[in-house]
């Protein structure tokens, strides 16, 4: 192998190596509790999952998850509202439900639940959910859940997983930002 | 029972099992040697072995249910009588590579002792009673029915949904072990676990045609570290048998190439096809890389038409059995859920494959290596050095990419339905460490050690809950107690009450998961499916209760009596008049409902 070809898969090697290995502590992270310390950071984070026994919720609880029927009135699940910055990312609903019915009305909000950034109606036998959102930057996702039948819905936990950053969406809402400073009223 | 008491048992699992792997590398070997495939002793034989072992059993065990001649009695006949040809042809000549560690490199028996280490926590962890969902819900239930019925039958409508539809070939291998008692699942769990220790041996089998012990080493550990693999080899599941059926190909396709007996090395390929399509569905979008393999063997299209025409041939019976059954070859496993978001939004499979899988691809390429094993992102770097690659280095990566494509064309994206990409993929890691200097040497193998560090202690932290059960310090039943007293889906009878108030009864069943139901059952479903149609009068359902000597009416969480009776095909006020019939005689802590049939 010629010098070049060679100092050219020794660079490779480290950048996808470092990159990867990043990647996957990013990824497993919620099992390994040291990590993801900031808000900042979980901003910047690649997957977080939030069992539904953390999050605000009605319904019967369980060490499994939260289990709800259409009884339950409102949203019986609601939460994390978490910043997210804008990018193509991987929504999953962990959950169960006997029946396949319509179990699930989901609404994805944000500015303390004002914004309606996406509705979803889920059968019992779409779950575990996994769907894919593009996602502006936000201050504080809601993920909300009504149940809507008389079977019951168990969710045991939300994950959202970034497939990867809109580096557009991520400038103009930078530019924003400054604008809003620059041209605040003091 | 505890202590001792439990530890013997424990002792006496390993030994049975033991006798088992046994029983199948022996079978294996016997069936090399019939197709007259005499291998030297090494790693790549005993996999063959035991690949071909389980592929034989698992086809005889078809057939008896096909016949419905799968009782219990007969399996452990067999068994028995099996027991001379294993020990006559059990493969201690290839356990022999053990003798060879003192001559390894440092760094190769280092990454050895931590896989060794890996290996026995799992081994710990699969002597827990399983609890996982999927084995729970069929893998064992199946296992457990095809004994009880002394037959392989599709039941169109049951609990299990679609699951019923799945190929069966892990079900009756775990119908083989569970022959002597069917209500524990500790020798399907090792056998599952030995699968998986296979898996890796196979890989370490494939990376040694293309690197020194270090560089196949690090490949085995790439695999045996994947995320999901820790998890599964202490379970039932079937994705192992698919992984170690997957590099079992890839190892006959290597030796077919090779060796003076290609031709039956071709045909024994085209078995193992056959055993990788009876344990998963799935497993259709790997036949377009099995096809290149067949190919690169030896440059011959025949071999392709061989290879694939013999596999398509061993799984046809049981597509015909489900088509005879239900009208369709896939039963309800071809069903498509229109606009559901769980299979990608697409309208139909169709409609998904050419709008929405260009679009999720790529990304769920990176996504799963990434989530599996990040070394594995690195397997195509040596096509960059093309010209100093082996013929076989370049067909393992290249052939480890069509695979790692075919698994994105599930339409659900789980990461263990890609476990047969994994070796072939690490073999391409394995060669890299061969082709690179020093430097890249060294990030390897650093790259290992970071991987190790959190995946080891992840493995540890899972395994942990289980070791005092596995160790003798926790009974079965208290670790049971423990582990699913607030589970929605898992039958477990808490106080054990259950075949108290039954006696002699049988229980009209509704529970998702039902390995662990503790008295004489029908499944609900299936029941009203099979026995009432589509009505029935309070009578008729009544007498058809009275027919199958049904007594009671069990039912867990989360479900109701009102969903209970919503399954019988009765008017809304012949089920007023039916529940007039029943009274509640039992509800434990963790809401099992048992109701008496009163005339």
């Amino acid at each position: 192998m010629s010098p070049a070809r060679s100092l050219l898969l020794t660079l490779l090697t480290i950048v996808l190596l470092g990159w990867s290995l990043w990647s996957y502590l990013d990824r497993h992270a919620p099992t390994l509790s040291w990590w993801k310390p900031t808000t900042v950071w979980q901003s910047l984070a690649a997957s977080r999952t939030w069992l539904a026994t953390d999050l605000p919720h009605q319904g019967a609880g369980s060490g499994t998850g939260i289990t709800a029927e259409r009884t339950v009135p409102g949203f019986f699940l609601s939460g994390p509202y978490a910043p997210v910055l804008a990018g193509w990312y991987r929504l999953e609903i962990d959950g169960t439900s006997p029946t396949s019915e319509r179990v699930l009305h989901v609404q994805l909000t944000s500015d303390q639940g004002e914004t309606i950034l996406r509705k979803l109606d889920v059968n019992g036998s779409a779950l575990p959910l996994v769907t894919e959102l593009d996602l502006p930057t936000l201050a504080d996702l809601e993920i909300r859940l009504a149940a809507t039948s008389a079977t019951p819905v168990t969710i045991e936990a939300i994950t959202l997983r970034r497939i990867e950053f809109s580096q557009r969406r991520l400038r103009d809402d930078l530019i924003a930002q400054l604008q809003r400073w620059f041209t605040q009223p003091s | 029972m505890t202590g001792l008491g439990t530890l013997g048992v424990q002792v006496t699992w390993l030994v049975l099992a033991a006798l088992y792997w046994m029983l199948t590398a022996g079978v294996g070997l016997a069936t090399l040697r019939a197709l007259r495939l005499r291998l030297a002793p090494s790693v790549t034989r005993l996999v063959l072995a035991v690949a071909t072992g389980w592929t034989v059993a698992g086809l005889v065990l078809f057939g008896l249910g096909l016949a419905g001649l799968l009782s219990r009695e007969l399996i452990l006949v067999l068994t028995i009588l099996t027991i001379p040809l294993a020990v006559h042809h059990a493969p201690w000549e290839d356990l022999g590579i053990l003798r060879r560690f003192p001559q390894l490199p440092t760094a190769a028996r280092t990454i050895a002792v931590g896989l060794a280490g890996v290996a026995t926590i799992t081994l710990l962890g699969a002597l827990a009673p399983d609890v996982e969902f999927d084995s729970t819900w069929y893998h064992l239930p199946d296992a457990q029915r095809f004994l009880a019925e002394h037959a392989v039958r599709v039941h169109a409508q049951s609990i299990q949904d679609i699951a019923a539809f799945l190929p069966k070939l892990p079900e009756l291998l775990f119908a083989w072990v569970l022959a002597p008692n069917p209500t524990s699942p500790t020798l399907a769990q090792l056998s599952h676990w030995l699968a998986g220790g296979l898996l890796a041996a196979g890989t370490y089998a494939l990376a040694r045609r293309v690197s020194q012990p270090t560089g196949a080493l690090l490949a085995t550990a790439t695999v045996y570290l994947a995320h999901s693999v820790g998890w599964l080899s202490q379970t039932a599941y079937a994705d192992l048998f698919v992984g170690l059926f997957a590099v079992s190909i890839a190892l006959a396709l290597l030796k077919a190439s090779d060796s003076s007996h290609g031709r039956n090395m071709i045909g024994l390929a085209g078995l193992l096809t056959g055993a990788l399509l009876l344990s998963k569905l799935q497993a259709i979008f790997f036949l377009p890389a099995i096809a290149l393999g067949a190919f690169a063997a030896r440059q011959r299209w025949q071999d392709v038409v061989v290879v694939l025409g013999l596999g398509l041939l061993v799984v046809a019976p049981w597509y015909i059995l489900v088509w005879t059954t239900t009208g369709s070859p896939l039963g309800l496993a071809g069903y498509w859920p229109p606009g559901d978001v769980h299979y990608g939004g697409g309208a139909n499979f169709l409609d998904w494959l050419i709008r929405i899988h260009p679009t999720v691809f790529a990304s769920r390429l990176v996504q799963v290596l990434l989530e599996t094993s990040p070394l594995l992102v690195l397997s195509v770097l040596p096509l960059l050095a093309w010209k100093q690659l082996s013929p076989t280095a370049r067909w393992l990566i290249v052939i480890g990419l069509v695979t790692q494509l075919g698994w994105t064309y599930n339409p659900v994206p789980v990461d263990r339905y890609g476990l047969p990409a994994l070796p072939l993929l690490a073999a391409g890691v394995a060669t890299l460490y061969t082709i690179g200097n020093r430097v890249i040497r060294a990030t390897l193998l650093l790259g290992l050690l970071v991987l190790a560090v959190p995946r080891a202690s992840l493995i540890v932290q899972a395994a942990h809950d289980r070791f005092p059960v596995a160790l003798g310090a926790e009974s079965r039943t208290a670790y049971l107690d423990r582990q699913l007293h607030d589970n929605l889906w898992i039958y477990w009878d808490t106080e054990q009450r259950v075949p108290k108030i039954l006696g002699n009864g049988t229980a009209l069943l509704l529970t998702h998961n039902s390995f662990y139901v503790n008295v004489r059952s029908i499944d609900l479903i299936q029941f009203a499916h099979e026995a009432l149609g589509e009505s029935a009068t309070v009578n008729e359902v009544l007498a058809a209760f009275a027919e199958a000597k049904i007594t009671h009416l069990v039912h867990t969480r989360p479900f109701t009596l009102e969903s209970f009776l919503g399954e019988l095909p009765l008017s809304a006020a012949d089920q007023v008049t039916l529940r007039t019939h029943l009274r509640l005689v039992y509800q434990s802590p963790n809401h099992l409902t048992v109701w008496e049939l009163v005339p």
